[in-house]
């Protein structure tokens, strides 16, 4: 039973609890500092010397060079800073268009479900899953040749899937709702009430699978950086991981330690603050 | 009252919420006499089933705890076992019927398996004897052709069968107490009937005391001998069954009773209404609970909170309750 | 006068059945009726109580009526206007005048949408007014539910099962509708809170001359609030009198069994009731014959042969109509 007087929507309501789990807040704080770096780049504040080969080859860490260089002599730090800026580019990108994009399917599959509509969505969700991923990235690489967004695309092709499935079911629940009923028996249109009164109730997911598909797309752009299948111009830590395999060889593993370092802290915090925002917005637990 | 099976005083069970602490209730106090049956009635909320779980050792912790108060089963202490000792109560004095049959009962496991699950737990019976004696209190509960239906799973029952197994279940160990929490709500009136009339008659015949959780005084009307009425969170008034229906003596007793849609002769221009709705237990007035919304309300309601008090096996919480009419008990 | 006398709505032989899937390809293996063949008639400003139990098809046939379901069969007048004949766009119009009440006040008001918002969107959708005037009829159908300004930009979850139920009822009112299907819109609530809403619903029926499709399994309940009642049983009706009748002189043996199985609430009145063995049939295998045969107590040869017709009874005083071969 609530039955608070304050005038609060179901959103302040989680921003609320979010704020009172400490693991999810320094987690929010963990990634903020992430994006407060990338930012930086993209308005040339810092990691701007990413590619000037300028130093000796493998320099130690020291106050000019703070984390050493690599084999040819290139800043590490600088090379860490910049390669947090690919990561929110592919992160954000991927996570931001696969969202929308599986938000949207599995919405019109959900609200049309057992009709042409749905079963047209599904077969195309079933090819896509059944088609091994780092496969079908190297055969779009391939077709697009150079196209840098080639890595871009095929994760968004293959990561809608899943929140589409999950916005499917979400709305077949919600359609059986009196709610949605009740603006049927109103007259609304069927675009106004998938658009208003269904899509907004999924919200909570989309937010949740975008953080989830955001940490998924960062550790792929990794692999297919390492692979030679990702990033093409500019640095990131999968080709910093690539390149350090030689160092790691002759004994140098600053390269190596600081790419997979910045990766494994941001790719957990993620994590973490997804987890605590899938509980903060669990409607079950909010609205209860 | 040393006679008593069941004596609760002054129990507190708090819950921390998100929004602060809630007391879901506070200070509750009734007896129950051996082979009784109570009904405990009240609105959505006011901590009838928080009682009955509190009773069983079943409060979730956290974030709910009981803060104060004694529960005593045969002059025992309950609020004081360890988890251990209280699996063992549960099973073989007290036992529960909640509301939803269909959540109750294990979906993957057949009659069958539950019923013989506690009776080879808490009674040492043979898997054999065991089922023995799950057909026959099937069949006392009237589920025809016992002795198949046994192996259905649950699903495969409807709602009113469902709840008769989930009578049977809770007699088969033979308690001293049964908890039944609404175990009506969720049926058509046409099974409520049947079901209830098994539960009173299996109950005589075990001699076992029922605490009848329920919000609808009909029922307890037709099934109890004794009731205690709630209201966020205390008891404002426990009476005989005839003197409560006869003459409340609490103005909440009387609005309820009044307000309860009945069939009637001549049909009334208008049903008559408790004004407002049930104070948030985070806000409560500091007087009397009810006093919002009473008719009878003054200064001093407002003010202090009347406690319950026992006049003739009679107990109301009221500064004005209704004046005590000769109660034949 | 002439619109006393002429029904509002008129139902006539109306059907919903559903597919039942099963085996490969989820083909269609069975038909579940839902509602089989009902007709009434509902008079101006009055309102039709249907009663029945869990699963005979109330709450379908309120939504066949509303075309919320498509019907498979039938025919539904409204006001004159054959609704279940609409193509879809003017269905859209028709639905100013009929509107729903639902049983559930949690899963019936979008939960993130303020009363406001919820309040205003039926006549945004239908055009109606400007955003001031719409604005004032919101106020003004909050306070014909008792409810004041300072609830406007409040979300559902901020309101107790009693509130929420009173926005619902402004919701249907918004479009000043003809007809209201209300779909067990007391059955959530606490007492004390039902009598409340009751009372409401009583009074705009009598103020605003509001038909309506008063849907509940709580007999006593529709009493209060009908002037006439409709038994349902297994997706049919059974009996269908003016409430006075139907109460003082049930006919049908499964309305005698529903009355007499009510918990009375006056321990002197335990009275000899009539426990009905067994459970409602499958909707899927309805008995031959008379649906009720099974499980009533005085079920003849003929009941298993031939299913009975709705017919008005033989001294015909009041329109009493039973389907039952005793009669
Ligand atoms: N697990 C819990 N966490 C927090 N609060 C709880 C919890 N369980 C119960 N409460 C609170 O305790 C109060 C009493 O709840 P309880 O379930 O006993 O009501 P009830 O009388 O059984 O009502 P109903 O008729 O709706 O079943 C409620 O206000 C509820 O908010
Ligand atoms: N969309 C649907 N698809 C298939 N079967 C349905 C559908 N809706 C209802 N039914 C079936 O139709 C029958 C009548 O259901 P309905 O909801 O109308 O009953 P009701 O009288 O309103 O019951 P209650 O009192 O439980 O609300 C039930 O057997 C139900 O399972
Ligand atoms: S104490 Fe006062 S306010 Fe409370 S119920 Fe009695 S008369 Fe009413
Ligand atoms: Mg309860
Ligand atoms: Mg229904």
């Amino acid at each position: 039973m609530n039955r608070s007087r304050e005038r609060t929507s179901l959103w302040a309501k989680a921003w609320y609890k979010l704020r009172r789990d400490r693991i999810g807040m320094i987690s929010l704080g963990v990634v903020l500092l992430y994006f407060v770096v990338a930012l930086g780049v993209w308005l040339g504040l810092w990691g701007q010397g990413w590619s000037q080969v300028e130093g000796p080859m493998w320099a130690p860490p020291g106050p000019k060079y703070w984390l050493g260089t690599n084999i040819i002599g290139q800043d590490i730090f600088e090379r860490a800073l910049y390669s947090t800026r690919t990561a929110f580019d592919v992160g954000l990108v991927v996570a931001v268009l696969s969202t929308l994009l599986g938000g949207l399917m599995g919405g019109l599959a959900g609200y049309f479900s057992n009709r042409w509509a749905d079963e047209l969505i599904l077969w195309l969700m079933g090819v896509l899953d059944a088609i091994p991923f780092y496969l079908f990235v190297a055969a779009l690489a391939y077709a697009l040749q150079g196209n840098p967004y080639a890595m871009h695309i095929a994760m968004i092709a293959t990561f809608w899937t899943t929140t589409a499935r999950l916005v499917r079911g979400e709305v077949i629940k919600l359609k059986q709702f009196e709610f949605v009923e009740a603006a049927r028996a109103i007259g609304l249109p069927r675009r106004l009430i998938l658009f208003r009164h269904i899509l907004p109730n999924t919200f909570h997911i989309l937010l949740v699978q975008a953080t989830i598909v955001f940490v998924g797309a960062i550790k792929s752009e990794v692999i297919l950086s390492f692979l030679g299948l990702g990033v093409t111009d500019g640095v990131s830590w999968g080709l910093m991981i690539a390149e350090s395999t030689q160092e790691v060889q002759a004994g140098h593993f600053s390269n190596f330690v600081t790419a997979s370092s910045f990766l494994f802290v941001l790719v957990m915090a993620f994590n973490l603050f997804a987890d605590a925002l899938q509980d903060a917005l669990d409607p079950r637990k909010v609205s209860a | 009252m040393s006679s008593a099976l069941l004596s609760i005083r002054d129990l507190v069970v708090e819950f921390s919420t998100e929004r602060g602490r809630v007391r879901a209730i506070d200070g509750v106090s009734f007896d129950l006499a051996p082979g009784e049956t109570l009904g405990l009635v009240g609105e959505s909320g006011c901590g009838k089933t928080v009682t009955a779980l509190a009773v069983l050792g079943l409060i979730p912790s956290p974030p709910g705890r009981i803060l104060s108060g004694s529960i005593r089963l045969e002059g025992r202490e309950l609020t004081r076992l360890g988890e251990r000792e209280y699996r063992h109560v549960r099973g073989k004095l007290i036992s529960m019927i909640f509301q939803e049959p269909m959540t109750a009962l294990n979906p993957v496991l057949t009659i069958a398996t539950q019923m013989t699950d506690v009776l080879v737990r808490h009674q040492g019976m043979s898997r054999r004897r065991a089922r023995d004696r799950a057909v026959e209190m099937l069949a006392l509960v009237g589920i025809p052709s016992p002795e198949k239906r046994i192996d259905d799973y649950p699903h495969q029952m409807s709602g009113g069968m469902r709840q008769r197994v989930m009578i049977a279940m809770a007699l088969s160990c033979n308690p001293k107490l049964l908890l039944a929490d609404e175990p009506t709500t969720a049926l058509d009136v046409t099974t409520q009937a049947q079901v209830l009339e098994e539960m009173v008659r299996l109950q005589e015949r075990f001699g076992t005391a029922v605490i009848l959780v329920t919000h609808d005084l009909g029922v307890v009307a037709e099934t109890c001998r004794r009731a205690v009425v709630m209201y966020a969170g205390r008891v404002v008034e426990e009476a005989p069954v005839e003197c409560l229906f006869e003459q409340p003596r609490h103005p909440y007793t009387e609005g309820l009773l009044a307000s309860i849609p009945r069939i009637r002769e001549e049909k009334l221009p208008e049903l008559p209404t408790i004004p407002g709705s049930v104070p948030d237990l985070l806000h409560l007035p500091p007087g009397c609970r009810f006093a919002d919304r009473c008719p009878r309300a003054d200064e001093l309601c407002r003010r202090r909170e009347p406690k319950l008090e026992l006049r003739c096996d009679i107990a109301v919480a009221c500064h004005h309750p209704n004046r005590y009419a000769g109660c034949r008990e | 006068m002439n619109r006393e006398t002429a029904p509002l709505l008129r139902v006539e032989g109306l059907s919903k059945h559903f597919p039942v899937r099963g085996g490969f390809f989820r083909r269609v293996t069975g038909w579940l009726k839902a509602v089989d063949d009902v007709s009434f008639q509902i008079a101006h400003g009055q309102t039709f109580g249907l009663v029945g139990e869990s699963g005979c098809g109330k709450s379908t046939l309120g939504r066949a009526i509303l075309r919320l379901h498509e019907p498979t069969a039938g025919r539904v007048i409204l006001d004159g206007t054959e609704i279940t004949a609409l193509p879809r766009r003017a269905l859209t119009a028709a639905r100013r005048r009929m509107q729903i009440i639902f049983q559930d006040p949690y899963a019936s008001l979008s939960p993130r949408r303020t009363v406001l918002q919820t309040l205003l969107e039926p006549m945004e959708v239908h055009r109606i007014g400007t955003p001031r005037t719409r604005r004032e009829k919101v106020l003004e159908l909050l306070h014909i539910v008792g409810m004041g300004p300072e609830v406007l930009h409040r979300y559902p979850h901020e309101f107790s099962g009693g509130q929420r139920q009173r926005i619902g009822i402004a919701r249907a009112l918004t479009l000043d509708p003809r007809f209201i299907v209300a779909d067990e819109a007391v059955s959530a609530l606490d007492v004390s809170v039902q009598s409340q809403v009751l009372n409401l619903i009583a009074r705009l029926q009598r103020e605003l001359g509001i038909s309506f499709l008063f849907i509940s399994h709580d007999l006593a309940v529709v009493q209060h609030i009908s002037h006439q009642v409709g038994v349902m049983y297994l997706g049919r009706l059974v009996e269908i009198a003016p409430a006075e009748d139907l109460y003082r002189d049930p006919l049908h043996p499964y309305t005698r069994a529903l009355l007499s199985a009510i918990p009375v609430p006056d321990p002197k009145r335990r009275r000899k009731r009539i426990v009905l063995q067994g459970d409602v049939p499958s909707p899927l295998a309805p008995p031959s014959g008379c649906p009720f045969r099974t499980r009533c107590p005085e079920a003849m040869p003929l009941c298993a042969e031939r299913a009975p017709r709705l017919t008005q009874r033989h001294d015909g005083r009041a329109p009493h109509r039973v389907a039952c071969h005793l009669y």
